[in-house]
């Protein structure tokens, strides 16, 4: 009787224990890197003064290089318009200011990984 | 009164009883352990990562970037993110190594092949758009 009961404690042990198991290890905490990627590239077109002008094919042009490069989709929003090179499914956003068509605006720079 | 069961059969269950009991302490343990080891690494990878973090924010905030120099210090202004050739080849990389504690760290547009954690940071070099790498081991890998 007691082999019995030992037994179905170990079953029921190895059970609990199997669904700790299973349970994801946690990954790195990325999000500062993320954000940090996300203001260097509004430093970046800040800097090659996309964001004076506002000129929509050179943002998308310097988008693309990034994407090239780092793999990164980039969305570039303000009221109801857009500039992205693919939609982010995962994403970091920061608010920044720029002048369009000489009138500053609120615009959202949001970076992600592809879901395409 | 005599014994309705002999002492041999008593001991036998009493070992299957046992066992059980050492197999879930031993597995216990292992596991624990395995924990423990797991939560380790895992923090010293978040460390190192954390580590290249704030070693790619000086670079590219301040170290390797253009700057104005001002006679009044108040005034002189770096530009971050504008990688100046200069100021990039006096960086003193073997200065924030150790300053971080860092057994190896790498800071270059070509990203290192040895082994280490390695992040990138956008910037701009030339007028160019460029990833700039930071590749660096913990002191204690």
């Amino acid at each position: 009787m007691n082999t019995i009961e030992a037994i179905l404690s170990l079953m029921i042990f190895m059970l609990i224990i199997s669904s700790f198991i299973s349970v994801p290890t946690p990954e790195l905490e990325d999000s500062p890197y993320k954000l940090k990627l996300a203001e260097d590239i509004w430093r970046i077109l800040y800097l090659k003064g996309e964001l004076t002008n506002f000129q929509e094919d050179k943002i998308l042009e310097d988008l693309n290089k990034i994407k090239e490069l780092t793999g990164l989709c980039v969305s570039i929003n303000w009221k109801e318009e857009s500039i992205k090179t693919c939609e982010p499914s995962e994403f970091v956003v920061v608010k920044r200011i720029a002048f369009i068509n000489s009138s500053p605006e609120m615009i959202s720079i949001k970076i992600g990984v592809t879901n395409e | 009164m005599k014994q309705s069961q002999p002492n041999a059969f008593i001991s036998l269950d009493f070992v299957l009883a046992i066992l059980p009991v050492l197999l879930i302490l031993f597995y216990g343990l292992s596991l624990s352990n395995l924990l423990v080891e797991n939560s380790t690494q895992n923090m010293e990878s978040q460390i190192l990562f954390d580590k290249l973090l704030s070693a790619s924010d000086y670079v590219v905030r301040y170290a390797a970037v253009e700057k104005t120099i001002s006679p009044n210090p108040k005034e002189s202004k770096s530009v971050p993110n504008k990688i100046s050739e200069e100021e990039f080849s006096k960086l003193d990389v073997n200065s924030l190594k150790e300053k971080l504690g860092l057994s190896s760290l790498e800071i270059s547009f070509e990203k290192s092949a040895s082994s280490g954690a390695c992040i990138y940071r956008l910037v701009l070099y030339n007028n160019e758009i460029k990833k700039l790498y930071f590749c660096g081991n913990n002191e204690y890998n």
